[in-house]
């Protein structure tokens, strides 16, 4: 008999329209692997297993009498507790916020909830989304379901540690530098930043107001577009929220990549990086070329300008977002994450406009690159999952804090403010899951699913299993 | 401004920053800021002149 909890969701939406199987028994299913596993993973701030049976129940009841509510009628899902959800707790991972308890739903859990997904409840994430190792000192981190003591990465640490885990098939996350792709990466799932401003971000906790998106979290790119397919829209609530034409991102998954150039960048991307990250990522260039696609080195120096722009307009825009209560209660805050809020008030007014400046000019050189070729592939993060009280790491001689290994090729497509997919592409020696990069065009966000879709069809790296419960 | 700064002249800017904060958050800090400020530093001999300030700081493209 199958096992409903290793389901991607786009097989559990039809299982459960077919009645192959009852909302009831999926959700039921989810939270029973969750109460045996999840004291030893930590991905959940807030179960709401009462409230989802409940939901379940009342999926069951509509679609008994022929009512589906949507493409995700009855499927669970995870909530990264930078989301607001009606009635329940929403702490942003903070001490600060243990008590606040939003009115309504952030846009993007309504909409999930109108096509019939059914939350499971807040999952963790790095205090106020400031962070990629998935450390957060009041809920604690993640358990990385592929190794033990293990960083899960961040800050959408409980979405890829719970869909890694089997407590949820697919989750909210957000990615202000690489907070979807760098969990997905290291904890062997899928995932996608989108357009910037394709995705409403109204009800979520900001960190970066000119580079936050929020996005979905999946097992499979198939569930990444159903997801994406309700998710995507205009919202006037969101001040950056764009009007694009609507696009059926699941029609659009086939197709292939034969006759796609996809271009590696001969810059930046290289130096320094782990060496069998390295080798999946040439591993999968070679499979991208056996199913038809045109791979080529593309120069792009200004990725050598990632970082000081990244600094610039995160650090500030974050102190923007979170100054006075970091002024005012930070000895509640972990500590390590208030002073990086703090040393946001340290950036002078003109470098950070000066960052702007720069992250305009480095997105108008990555959309000529894709001009010359159709998307930009690298690997998603340098390293595989560091060790979780690794501050430092050494590539052939060559040292980087752990923080800047994890965030420093995910940054590129945030700042272009351009789609990036991330899926599994390989293990590391120690069995640590590494991640494939693709990013296109503004607005292209189809024909990223499309390619790593293709890529994902070819290869079986997504359906492993973690050697955990 | 210079990236490596005085634990004087440091605490005196984190006091005008409204950071109420004890002298042993503050020494933690410096090296903080001072890595930050390294970081950003190159942000000057970028060549983006030619990006009006409005069209990048308002979040038009």
């Amino acid at each position: 008999m199958t096992d409903v909890t290793s389901l991607s969701a786009a097989d559990l939406a039809r299982r459960i329209a077919a009645k192959e199987i009852s909302a009831t028994e999926a959700v039921g299913a989810f939270v029973a692997r969750a109460d045996a596993l999840e004291p030893q993973v930590g991905a959940f701030i807030t179960r709401t297993s009462d409230d989802a049976m409940a939901d379940a129940r009342a999926a069951d009841d509509e679609l008994a009498t022929g009512r589906s509510r949507g493409p995700l009628h009855g499927v669970p899902f995870g909530i990264k507790d930078i989301y607001w959800s009606a009635g329940i707790v929403t702490t942003s991972g903070s001490a600060l916020d243990a008590e606040f308890v939003p009115d309504e739903d952030a846009d993007a859990v309504r909409l999930l909830r109108e096509a019939g997904a059914i939350s499971m409840g807040k999952v963790n994430t790095v205090e106020y989304a400031f962070g990629p190792t998935g450390q957060n000192a009041t809920y604690g981190m993640p358990r990385n379901p592929w190794g033990e003591g293990r960083m899960p990465g961040g800050s959408s640490s409980g979405t890829g540690a719970g869909v890694s885990s089997g407590f949820f098939p697919f989750g909210l996350g957000s990615d202000t530098g690489g907070s979807i792709r760098i969990p997905s990466s290291l904890c062997g799932i899928s995932g996608i930043k989108p357009t910037f401003g394709l995705v409403s971000r109204f009800g979520v906790t900001p960190l970066s107001h000119s580079l936050d998106t929020a996005g979905p979290m999946a097992r499979t790119v198939e569930d990444l577009a159903l997801i994406l397919n309700v998710l995507a829209g205009h919202d006037e609530r969101d001040p950056v929220s764009i009007t694009a034409p609507k696009v059926d991102y699941v029609a659009s998954l086939e197709g292939g990549v034969s006759g796609l150039r996809i271009g590696v960048p001969l810059q930046y991307v290289w130096e320094p990086i782990d060496t069998d990250v390295a080798l999946a990522f040439e591993s999968a260039m070679r499979t991208l070329e056996g199913l038809g696609a045109q791979v080529m080195e593309i120069s792009l120096p200004e990725l050598d300008w990632t970082t000081p722009i990244a600094a610039g307009i995160t650090t500030a825009e974050a102190a923007m977002a979170h100054g006075a209560r970091v002024l005012r209660d930070g000895d509640r805050m972990d500590q390590a994450i208030r002073r990086r809020f703090e040393s946001g008030f340290f950036v002078p007014a003109t470098a950070y406009a000066r960052a702007q400046q720069a992250r305009v000019a480095y997105a108008r050189a990555v959309a000529q690159a894709l001009t010359r070729v159709d998307l930009i592939a690298m690997p998603t993060v340098a390293t595989p999952a560091p060790l979780a009280d690794q501050d430092t790491l050494n590539f052939n001689g060559v040292e980087i804090t752990s923080r800047e290994a994890l965030l420093k090729l995910t940054r590129v497509f945030n700042l272009a403010r351009m789609p990036s997919a991330s899926v599994p592409c390989g293990f590391s020696p120690d069995g640590l899951p590494l991640g494939l990069m693709l990013g296109g065009a503004r607005l292209n966000d189809a024909l990223v699913l499309r390619a790593v879709h293709a890529y994902q069809t070819a290869t079986d790296w997504h359906l492993r299993q973690p050697p955990f419960g | 401004m210079s990236p490596e700064l005085t634990p004087d002249a440091f605490a005196s800017m984190a006091r005008a920053a409204g950071i109420t904060a004890g002298p042993e958050h503050i020494e933690k800090l410096r090296p903080e800021v001072e890595a930050m400020l390294g970081r950003i530093a190159p942000l000057d001999d970028l060549p983006v002149d030619h990006i009006p300030v409005e069209r990048a700081v308002g979040g038009v493209e």
